[in-house]
């Protein structure tokens, strides 16, 4: 009887388990991938998408993009680094972007930006109302104007608009 | 249980046993084997196809935002680099959906992979079993470094293979464990048939040697080997059996010597009495001239040693039975005839009734037979009362009964009635008899391969019935 | 009165025995051994020898067998029952008769008697006459075989003279026990046996398949048939 109990463990260990389902399970690096175009050339903008955790997703646009500033007089002046890109970004997504489901929080328009450099980080300041702006418009807001004037996205960047001061803060991408 | 091991013989209980302790170690080693095999299959191909997929799209360059076009290139490209790994690529971005089959999505990658992949920075991987087969997907966000640390591209990958491979490679697993468990088992059939043997044959020995003593073979002894506890056993059978046979020895030629000295007795007695016995004619005429004393004196050891002559000869017929030396003397008779004569020989006819047909044979000792209707007969006419009757049947075996008419025999003196110089009555008071006749019958009917028995007859009376078989011995 | 000789070496059954039996009219003489039993035959003259088997010296068979080997003097052993091996042997050697020891002085006599009484020689079969080659002579009480004279113990005599006064006819051992040794029916077939055998040596041409005297399985012996060739 002990015998055959232990016959049919056998048989049970040997045809009942093959290839059994795990759940997920966390497997190192991630891919790291070429973006065309190469080295620190284009600009980065950063868009809101739902696919991702932060919310965000960078896009670069060619370097060769010419932006001009509407101005109030008849003269037209072409921007340059990092107003730029802020007129870029506001500029929103353009058709293929916006075919990959990404879309800006900011308000559509051509804000009047400067920016400036100090030892506290970098200083944006818009003629625009800045605290009614959603979290996601924040950080599309301070990604894109840290990485356009430092080249590193991480440096803390304060905005202040017309109707007062956001941050300083950091881009959480 | 316990009557499953009664009924179960020992040796079938320790090759269970054996058997037992070899199955539980085959199959637990067989499966932990399994177990480790089977995680070191899976873990290889899991870990390597997870590095290569990461290599592989970390050799795709992309542009952002990507398109539906170039989304789905990257995926033909990786379905292409994947090689012999044979898997489907899925890509996502955004809201844009691509693979390298003919589907845009899979029906395999679980909504927990997807998340876990979207919203971290590393692989993940899952194994699926879908519809009986086993699948291992890869998810793998691609990341891109500007030079101030890697951010996600919005794109993400997805691997999807079949584990079929690895599957067989179990599955070929389990069937040379299981073709190796049966074997093994088998093979473990033989120590453990052997282990039985080594502890059964001491006690096969013994009741071997048991039965042997059983039969009488009192010199039987068994082979002690090692020094175990079934040494010890078959030890103390052997001296067990060394004193009875001391004591049984001891005991045949206690009687043996008592057997020897009735015989030598009787023998010595025997010379004396033929002397004796030639003169009492002598004695007996010559009483008369005597004076009365002493003709009743001679009288009397005239008589005495007729009676003296009956009981040694009675002895000495008593000891040839007990030492095997009576013969049979077969001759085929007319048993109505012999037993007539007997009666004729002893001048009982008229006291005797019969009831004896015709055409009865039997083979018997002519002479034997005559002692024994002689003896039954005489002590009818001693202890019972007339009429006697004598009576005859044939058939398969020949059946004499001799009844009296007397008071029948007492119930306590009935199953002693065959005994030696057995009385029934508590004074010993001498008859005729020598006290030996009924024992004496009893011993021949036995040397003829028969029965005799005495019981009371319902009417009253004794009844001895002897069996005789009536072919040849 | 017929003379006995007494070959017994114990000394109270010797005179035991010499008592009674001279009471009874008897010629008697006792001897110890063998030897001085056959010293006296030929001074004695006896009519009968009985004859103890266990003697010292010369044992009784061999005794027994000096004397047929001239004689057919008639002689009844003295024995003890139990003793069978002896009795054999001692029938073997031409016995007539055996008694076994301790005998009424009757018993004694009564085979004594019988041993020397002479068959009653049936009516009208007087004289002699021929089977095959042998030739029996009733009143004469001799038997020749082709013509020679054979010598027969008293009790072969008997039994041939017995057996050949009805041919043909079957006789019981025990038939033959009472008609010849005049012993009960019950008595020791041994004797009609061992005396068949004695007889067959003498009379028969191959003792193996015997003509004269055959067995009949199961119930005895009868003389004949003899069939053609000597008739």
């Amino acid at each position: 009887m002990r015998g055959r109990y232990a016959l049919l463990s056998v048989l049970l260990l040997a045809t009942g388990c093959g290839i059994r389902p795990t759940g997920v399970v966390e497997a190192g690096e991630p891919a790291t991938v070429e973006v065309a175009p190469a080295g620190q050339l284009g600009t980065l903008l950063y868009f809101v998408s739902s696919s991702t955790a932060s919310r965000l997703l960078p896009v670069i646009r060619p370097a060769d993009t010419e932006v001009y500033a509407v101005g109030s007089g008849s003269e037209t002046e072409r921007l340059k680094g990092t107003p730029a890109a802020l007129a870029l970004l506001f500029g929103g997504p353009s058709r293929s972007e916006r075919d990959a489901g990404l879309r800006s929080e900011l308000p559509s328009g051509r804000p009047k930006a400067s920016v400036e450099l100090n030892p506290q980080g970098v200083k944006v300041t818009l003629d625009i109302p800045v605290t009614g702006l959603s979290r996601a418009a924040r950080q599309q807001l301070i990604c894109t104007a840290a990485r356009a004037r430092t080249a590193d996205r991480t440096e803390t960047v304060t905005v202040s608009g017309t109707d007062g001061v956001i941050g300083p803060d950091h881009c959480t991408v | 249980m316990k009557l499953f091991a009664a009924r179960l013989g020992l040796r079938t209980r320790l090759i269970a046993a054996f058997l037992f302790v070899a199955a539980v170690s085959a199959a637990t080693t067989a499966a932990l084997t399994y177990r480790e095999a089977r995680s070191a299959i899976l873990q290889q191909a899991q870990d390597s196809a997870v590095v290569q997929f990461r290599d592989r799209v970390g050799a795709q360059a992309v542009s952002l935002p990507i398109d539906s076009e170039q989304l789905r290139r990257v995926c033909l490209q990786l379905a292409r680099a994947g090689g012999g790994r044979g898997w489907t690529v899925f890509a996502e971005y955004g809201k844009l959906r691509a693979s390298s089959s003919d589907r845009s999505s899979s029906g395999v990658i679980t909504a927990g992979l997807r998340a876990a992949t979207r919203d971290n920075t590393h692989g993940s991987f899952q194994r699926v079993v879908q519809d009986g087969r086993p699948w291992l997907t890869v998810g793998m966000p691609a990341l891109f470094d500007r030079g101030d640390g890697r951010q996600p591209t919005g794109l993400v990958l997805y691997a999807v293979m079949p584990l079929s491979t690895e599957e067989a490679n179990v599955d070929a697993m389990v069937t040379a464990a299981r073709d190796g468990a049966l074997p093994a088992l088998l093979a473990a059939l033989v120590p453990a048939l052997l282990a039985a043997r080594s502890v059964l044959r001491p006690v096969r020995d013994l009741r071997r040697a048991a039965a042997g003593i059983g039969r009488g073979e009192l010199h039987t002894r068994i082979t002690v080997r090692g020094n175990d506890e079934l040494a010890d056993l078959a030890w103390t059978f052997n001296e067990s059996s060394t004193k009875l046979q001391e004591s049984v020895e001891e005991l045949r030629r206690a009687e043996e010597r008592a057997r020897r000295f009735a015989s030598d007795v009787s023998h010595e007695l025997r010379t004396p009495l033929a002397g004796m016995l030639a003169v009492t004619e002598v004695l007996d005429e010559d009483a008369g001239e005597l004076r009365p004393d002493t003709a009743a004196a001679v009288r009397l050891i005239s008589a005495e040693t007729g009676k003296l002559a009956t009981l040694v000869e009675d002895l000495m017929e008593i000891s040839r039975f007990d030492a095997r030396a009576a013969d049979l003397h077969l001759d085929e008779v007319d048993v109505a005839e012999t037993v007539r004569k007997t009666l004729q020989g002893r001048r009982w006819e008229g006291r005797v009734a019969t009831e004896l047909p015709d055409g009865v044979r039997a083979v018997l000792d002519p002479r034997r037979f005559d002692v024994v209707v002689a003896n039954l007969v005489g002590n009818a006419l001693r202890h019972g009362a007339e009429p006697v009757t004598v009576r005859v049947s044939g058939g398969d075996r020949l059946v004499l009964e001799v009844e009296d008419s007397g008071p029948g025999i007492d119930d306590a003196v009935l199953p002693h009635i065959f005994d030696r110089f057995y009385k029934a009555d508590a004074a010993r008071t001498r008859s005729a008899g020598s006290g030996l006749g009924l024992a004496i019958a009893q011993e021949n009917v036995r040397l003829h391969g028969g029965t005799v028995r005495a019981a009371n007859r319902p009417v009253g009376g004794a009844v001895f019935t002897v069996e005789l078989p009536t072919g040849e011995r | 009165m017929p003379r006995v000789l007494l070959i017994e070496d114990d000394p109270s059954v010797r005179e035991g025995v010499e008592l009674g039996l001279r009471r009874r009219g008897h010629e008697l003489r006792g001897v110890g051994t063998g030897e001085a039993g056959l010293a006296a035959l030929g001074e004695f003259r006896p009519d009968l020898v009985l004859l103890d088997l266990m003697l010292p010296g010369m044992n009784g068979v061999q005794v027994c067998r000096l004397i047929r080997e001239t004689s057919q003097l008639p002689v009844i052993m003295l024995t003890a029952r139990g003793d069978d091996f002896d009795v054999v042997v001692g029938l073997e050697a031409g016995a007539d008769d055996y008694i076994v020891k301790p005998a009424r002085t009757e018993v004694i006599e009564a085979r004594i008697r019988a041993v020397l009484r002479r068959l009653a020689v049936p009516a009208g079969r007087g004289g002699t006459e021929s089977h095959g080659a042998l030739t029996v002579d009733r009143t004469g009480l001799t038997v020749a075989k082709a013509g020679e004279r054979l010598l027969l113990a008293p009790s072969e005599l008997k039994l041939l003279l017995h057996l050949s006064a009805s041919p043909e006819q079957v006789f019981s051992r025990q038939q033959l026990l009472e008609y010849v040794w005049e012993h009960s029916y019950h008595g020791d077939a041994r004797l009609v046996d061992a005396c068949v055998r004695r007889l067959r040596q003498k009379i028969e041409d191959v003792p193996g398949t015997p003509r004269y005297i055959q067995t009949v399985r199961g119930f005895g012996y009868r003389f004949g048939p003899l069939g053609g060739a000597f008739t």
